[in-house]
């Protein structure tokens, strides 16, 4: 679509006029090159005030066509001669015009051909005559490579524009030779060039193509005397992509002399040498003395003539061409072939080595017109190249093809091969002419002159910019816009000089003897005039039409944005890069108001302004206290949040600005208010109007019942505002409001709200919470060393792991066992174990000092020892009938302890976290069974698991499976027999050090636990362990049996209870011979027999299986 | 199209040393260089003239009669209006050469009816000391009527003598010519069996 808003105007007009009729022109800079029906050409400077007739020289014949190209600084001339009504077409190049005048001879030479004359003579105007044996349609040359391209009926000619010496002499000049054929199937009207892309058009058809250097050479030719290189050109060079295989690259001369003939990976054209036979001709000249002489001529008809054919056989094989499809057909590239319309690339004879190549076509396209079939309907032709300065050579950034039709023009974006449709131009009358310049297009219609945008520059800023700075690009593919219109009737030629568009205007219907025709010289709009009413323009659509405004704003960035890359504008530069930055704080304003999705533009361009928040804010705070309703400002909040949430963002922000920012947020993104108070970059706000945007917010979020995450963030922020305005208890009454899963969510997302500012301690709000929600605390640091934000040493420096006596402190205790009872942080266990072990075995000290110091009691089914995968495995059973404790049931009694007396007092400086709730017994929460029968001797500690919290925690760690040697051992020597439990201790850490004098120890001293110690055991010996056992009873029972006097029957009979329940489990592990073995032999036949027969049974039983087995196998 | 009868193409062509660049020189600016040098390659000027009240530019392309330059000068014969041949009445050599430079001419100039070119031959140098003069005026007129009916002029470009003439009477030449071609080509459509046809136009195997 097109959009039309009138803000163009050309500034000024002159009108001049040649001597004779103009045929063509061409303009370079401000300088107008006008062809005459008298053969002649004549140069015009065009100041501000008058058009200068500078220059004029003589053609050879009448100009149908010229260009003029910056790099060869060359005029070249499509001319038409006809003589005795034979009609001839000659592309002849005028080197030296800057010199010429009429009066001066023009020398004359034929391109390729060698030169006789010496430098003295070299300034004179001298024409350069392309060796063509066709009738040529058009003409195109390169403006980076000099190269010029001929279209031939269907195939295009293309002549490298080269420098030459000849021989020793240091005299350089221009020429061109003719490098390829390129056949393109259909009769070619118009053709242009930019480096290796090629485009050309029929009446109807258009089709774009790039070639496609291969490091592979053709066939090899005789050596030619010449050395050929390219010209020097201070400009720099075109680079693509596919590097240096291509037209583009322009080696200086020094190099090129030194080393004509290098490998693929220079220019090919550093690795063609010219053939010998070719320069001079001589081979032809028939011998004209001879009467009977007949040339035959087969260079038209002959293919061999010319170079090899590179083109696949498949393509050669393809049904004829078609000049002009009935149907509408587009075809975008990269594709290789087009069905039915093959490509054929030819190099000319004249190469020595010749790389292989082919094309690529990137556009195909066969548009459908109305009206008379023979009429030409495509026009104005044009390939536009972006080029990226550089102190080496420029690379090619950018290249958008345009080619015009009656009512529409079409403009592709075909750099890379890759093509894209950027824009159509659909005319307000039937179209005739168009020329471009860097910014705008204007269509000569029937009418007048149209001027749009073009999108080249927004194309081309994609590769100019690079994607890690993330800029704003204006869509390449926005919609356009007719900007001006000036009427205008019988225009016959259009052409774009720097600041100016040049027209020629023929009055078809005068007489013919008078002047008939005006060039017309139209001062284009300066572009920071252009860009001021665009920007008046926008203005008035700012608050009626946003999209008008986004894209006048638009419109106005890429206008100044071109006129700043292609430095037409040297002058202006600083004013230019003011105005684009003015241009895209309007587009960020624009934007930050916005609400749809390229809302999260204004970023960029706000970044592209150079603005800073307090500016930004203070743009909009006017609009914000009216509070439009229309305006979200979903882009502010995105831009405000990409700087607030920044953390590299150094920007200064006072108190004024900052309360701005919150209402902003508080007014349109609530939910991010209490983020922005606790995690951003805003350090001056008020907290009074924080809190209080906090609490209204609070309020209104209740009514709407949102997210209880966001309300837990809320809570933590406005308990944070209370601590700073030295409200603690405030402070503490709302984190006491929170749930302790709300509290860990909002610290473990936020953990750097636990440090203070040095991020050495814990903050203020850190310390409240480890002072009223301590277990909070520990688990936001359990979570927060799982994900790594803060490990076990930084936790415990925060705990106060250097202050006071660690064994006091509950808060390290706590945390340590808590990392130690997930397996998932076994690499941390040992780490954790050693303090944890030093931590229980000096609290169990210092119990033994005061048998009433131990953990609140606790007034309901509970358990000390944490559960969990980790390090605090199941206590073995047989620990609960060793002192302290006096079987299981003591464990779950009520505290002795707590019964008589209140607790004592608090055991840590750091205080500890207690249940306030009072030391209750409630009867059923314990079996009144339990309690019936314990008797209390005075001083002897309290068997319940209150008292005895450590000791059951270390019992457990202990009965680990995994615990280490040197873990008990250290353990074993930190034991003193006045600790609580120490027979337990020292049974376990001796069970995994020495299992002997372990089983010593509960034969001895506790032998009715025996059988529950050797099952527990078990678990990590094996039957060596039971039969061990069992001589150790057997040996006992034989003792306490000669001492029965002294024993009593009870003794014995525990003995013989726990030797028949060992001796139960040991004939499951043995054989029968084994068993025997090991059975006294004076033993009775009674009571062994029915351990023999099970013993005997289970191996034959065992044995059939076995067989089984074997039979089955 | 009325650069076709404004602009004429005019060669100059004559062994070296025989006086064309003086000619063309002598034509267009109205001035002689005893010292000028070899002419290298192909050079052109243009010059207005006016004969019967028409207007008419010439532009006169002045050639290197070496041998060695002919590959240069060749290309140039194509799209010419008339031929200037030119000898030096010094040197019989160079009169003899007008054969060959008129096929040559007529060879590369692509003419299809080199009967109706216009040619006008130039005897330059008659100012030269009569014991000097090696071709005779009848000489020079017998081997125009022999070809094609040639205008033949006596020029000196060292004593401005009978320039302008030759140039003009090419010109009228030309013109007469040109007439003849167009009643010819009113008949485009039928075929003249008496035609000449060109040499390049049939095999001699």
């Amino acid at each position: 679509m097109v959009r039309v808003f009138s803000c163009h105007n050309f500034t000024s007009q002159q009108v001049f006029s040649t001597q004779s009729e103009p045929i063509a022109l061409c303009c370079a800079g401000n300088i107008v090159f006008v062809s005459t029906d008298v053969c002649n050409i004549e140069i015009y400077t065009i100041g501000e005030k008058n058009c200068q007739l500078t220059h004029r020289f003589n053609t050879i014949a009448l100009v149908q066509q010229l260009l003029y190209n910056e790099q060869g600084n060359y005029i070249a001339t499509l001319e038409l001669k006809t003589t005795r009504h034979q009609p001839v077409t000659f592309v002849r190049v005028y080197f030296n015009w800057q010199t010429c005048t009429t009066q001066q001879p023009t020398r004359a030479r034929v391109a390729g051909q060698s030169v006789r004359w010496s430098e003295t003579t070299a300034n004179i105007l001298e024409v350069v005559e392309l060796p063509l044996k066709e009738s040529s349609k058009h003409i195109a040359s390169c403006n980076k490579t000099g190269n010029l391209i001929v279209a031939m009926g269907t195939t295009l000619n293309l002549f490298y524009h080269c420098s030459k010496t000849l021989g020793s002499s240091s005299f350089v000049y221009s020429d061109f030779e003719q490098a390829l054929v390129i056949n393109i199937g259909f009769n070619i009207l118009e053709v242009a060039v930019c480096g290796d892309y090629i485009a050309s058009i029929s009446k109807s058809t258009i089709r774009v193509i790039k070639l496609v250097w291969s490091k592979q050479h053709g066939p090899e030719r005789k050596r030619s005397s010449y050395q050929v290189f390219q010209r020097d050109h201070s400009t720099g060079s075109v680079d693509t992509y596919e590097g240096d295989n291509s037209f583009d690259s322009n080696p200086p001369i020094d190099e090129d002399t030194e080393t004509p003939n290098r490998s693929a990976a220079v220019s090919p054209w550093q690795q063609v040498v010219f053939n010998d036979l070719y320069v001079g001709e001589e081979y032809e000249v028939p011998p004209v003395d001879d009467d009977d002489y007949v040339l035959w001529d087969f260079s038209t008809t002959l293919h061999s003539k010319m170079g090899d054919v590179i083109s696949p056989a498949c393509v050669l094989q393809e049904a004829s061409l078609t000049d002009e499809k009935d149907e509408p057909v587009e075809i975008t590239g990269p594709v290789e072939t087009v069905a039915g319309q093959p490509i054929t690339v030819e190099w000319t004879r004249k190469y020595k080595t010749r790389p292989l190549i082919s094309s690529t076509t990137i556009l195909y396209k066969c548009c459908k017109f109305p009206g008379d079939a023979t009429e030409q309907y495509l026009h104005s032709l044009k390939l536009l190249p972006t080029y990226q300065k550089s102190s080496r050579r420029d690379r090619l950034v950018g290249l958008s093809c345009f080619v015009s039709g009656f009512h529409e023009g079409f403009m592709y974006d075909v750099y890379n091969c890759d093509c894209t449709l950027l824009s159509t131009y659909n005319y307000t009358a039937k179209s005739k002419l168009v020329t471009t310049t860097d910014s705008l297009l204007h269509a000569v219609t029937h009418n007048g002159v149209e001027t749009y945008t073009i999108r080249k520059m927004a194309a081309a800023l994609v590769q100019i910019n690079e994607p890690s700075q993330n800029l704003a690009i204006p869509p390449a593919t926005a919609d356009i816009c007719l900007i001006g219109f000036r009427q205008f009737f019988d225009i016959t030629a259009v052409s774009a000089a720097d600041n100016f568009i040049i027209l020629v205007s023929k009055a078809m219907d005068s007489p013919s003897a008078t002047k008939n025709w005006s060039i017309y010289a139209l001062e284009m709009q300066d572009p920071i005039a252009l860009y001021q009413d665009m920007l008046q323009l926008a203005a008035r659509y700012q608050v009626s039409n946003s999209l008008a405004y986004q894209q006048l704003l638009t419109e106005a960035y890429l206008l100044i944005k071109s006129s700043v890359y292609y430095e037409k504008h040297q002058t202006d530069s600083d004013k230019l890069q003011e105005l684009i930055k003015n241009c895209c704080a309007l587009l960020g304003h624009h934007y930050a108001r916005d609400s749809g999705k390229e809302c999260v533009l204004s970023i960029p361009y706000y970044k592209m302004s150079g603005l800073c928040l307090p500016d930004i804010v203070s743009n909009h705070k006017q609009d914000i206290k009216i509070k439009e309703s229309c305006s979200r400002y979903s882009g502010l909040l995105h831009y405000m949040d990409s700087v607030l949430f920044t953390p590299t963002s150094d920007d200064n922000i006072n108190e004024e600005t900052s309360d701005i920012i919150l209402e902003i947020y508080n007014t349109y993104k609530p939910t991010k208010l209490s983020e922005v108070i606790l995690v951003s970059n805003l350090r001056q706000y008020s907290d009074e109007k924080a809190l209080l945007m906090l609490q209204s917010n609070s309020t209104h979020r209740d009514e709407k019942r949102t997210l209880e995450k966001c309300h837990s963030l809320d809570c933590v922020a406005t308990s944070i505002l209370y601590l700073r305005m030295c409200e603690p208890e405030a402070a503490c009454s709302v984190l006491m409001s929170m749930t302790k899963d709300a509290i860990t969510d909002v610290f473990v997302q936020h953990h750097h709200l636990l440090l203070d500012d040095n991020k050495a301690g814990l903050s203020h709000i850190g310390q409240l919470l480890r002072r009223h929600r301590a277990d909070v605390l520990i688990e936001i640091l359990i979570h927060l060393h799982d994900n790594n934000s803060i490990d076990m040493d930084r936790a415990l420096d925060l705990l106060d792991i250097n202050v006071g006596e660690l064994h006091h402190n509950t808060h390290i205790r706590n945390y340590l066992e808590a990392l130690i009872s997930a397996n998932e942080r076994e690499s941390i266990y040992p780490k954790v174990l050693e303090l944890l072990l030093r931590i229980y075995l000096d609290r169990l000290n210092e119990q033994s000092e005061d048998p009433f110091a131990g953990s609140p009691a606790k007034t309901h089914p509970h358990s000390h020892v944490l559960r969990g995968d980790g390090h605090f495995a199941t206590r073995y059973i047989w620990l609960d009938e060793l002192p302290p404790f006096k079987g299981s049931r003591s464990l779950g009694q009520q505290c002795e302890h707590a019964k008589s007396q209140s607790f004592p007092r608090a055991s840590s400086p750091l205080g500890y976290s207690r249940s306030t709730s009072p030391h209750s017994f409630t009867r059923t929460s314990l079996p009144q069974s339990i309690t019936h029968g314990v008797t209390r001797i005075a001083n002897e500690p309290c068997p319940c698991c209150c008292c005895n919290e450590d000791l059951l925690k270390l019992q457990s760690l202990l009965c680990w499976k995994s615990v280490a040697q040197e873990t008990t051992q250290k353990v074993l020597s930190s034991l003193v027999k006045t600790m609580k439990g120490f027979i337990s201790l020292e049974l376990l850490c001796q069970s995994r050090l020495n299992i002997t004098a372990a089983n010593e120890i509960i034969v001895e001293n506790y032998p009715h636990l025996i059988l529950d110690y050797a099952n527990s055991m078990a678990l990590w010996e094996s039957a060596n362990h039971y039969v061990a056992l069992l001589q150790m009873l057997l040996a006992k029972v034989n003792t306490e049996g000669s001492s029965m006097a002294y024993n009593t029957e009870d003794t014995n009979s525990v003995y013989m209870d726990q030797f028949e329940g060992v001796l139960s489990v040991v004939v499951e592990l043995l054989d029968p011979v084994s068993l025997l073995t090991l059975l006294p032999s004076s033993g009775s036949c009674s009571f062994f027999l029915p351990y023999i027969e099970r013993c005997y049974k289970k191996y034959k039983a065992e044995q059939l299986k076995e067989e089984i087995i074997q039979l089955v196998k | 199209m009325a650069g076709k009868t404004q602009l004429l193409k005019v060669v100059i062509l004559g062994d070296g040393g025989v006086g064309k660049s003086s000619l063309m020189n002598r034509f267009i600016s109205n001035k002689f260089d005893s010292q000028s040098f070899h002419t290298i390659g192909v050079e052109f000027l243009n010059k207005d003239i006016v004969i019967d009240g028409h207007s008419y530019t010439l532009q006169i392309w002045d050639t290197a009669g070496q041998e060695r330059f002919k590959s240069l000068r060749t290309p140039f014969y194509r799209g010419s209006d008339c031929c200037l041949l030119t000898f030096g009445v010094d040197d019989v050599q160079s009169f003899h050469n007008l054969n060959m430079w008129k096929k040559e001419f007529l060879y590369y100039a692509d003419v299809k009816d080199g009967d109706s070119f216009p040619f006008v031959v130039l005897g330059n140098k008659v100012d030269v000391p009569p014991e000097e003069r090696q071709v005779t005026a009848d000489e020079a007129k017998l081997w125009c009527e022999a070809n094609g009916r040639s205008p033949y002029y006596e020029t000196s470009a060292k004593d401005a003598i009978n320039v302008d003439e030759a140039f003009t009477a090419a010109v009228k030449l030309l013109l007469k010519m040109e007439e003849r071609v167009e009643m010819r080509s009113g008949y485009t459509d039928t075929v003249n069996l008496h035609k000449n046809r060109s040499r390049k136009d049939h095999c001699q195997c």
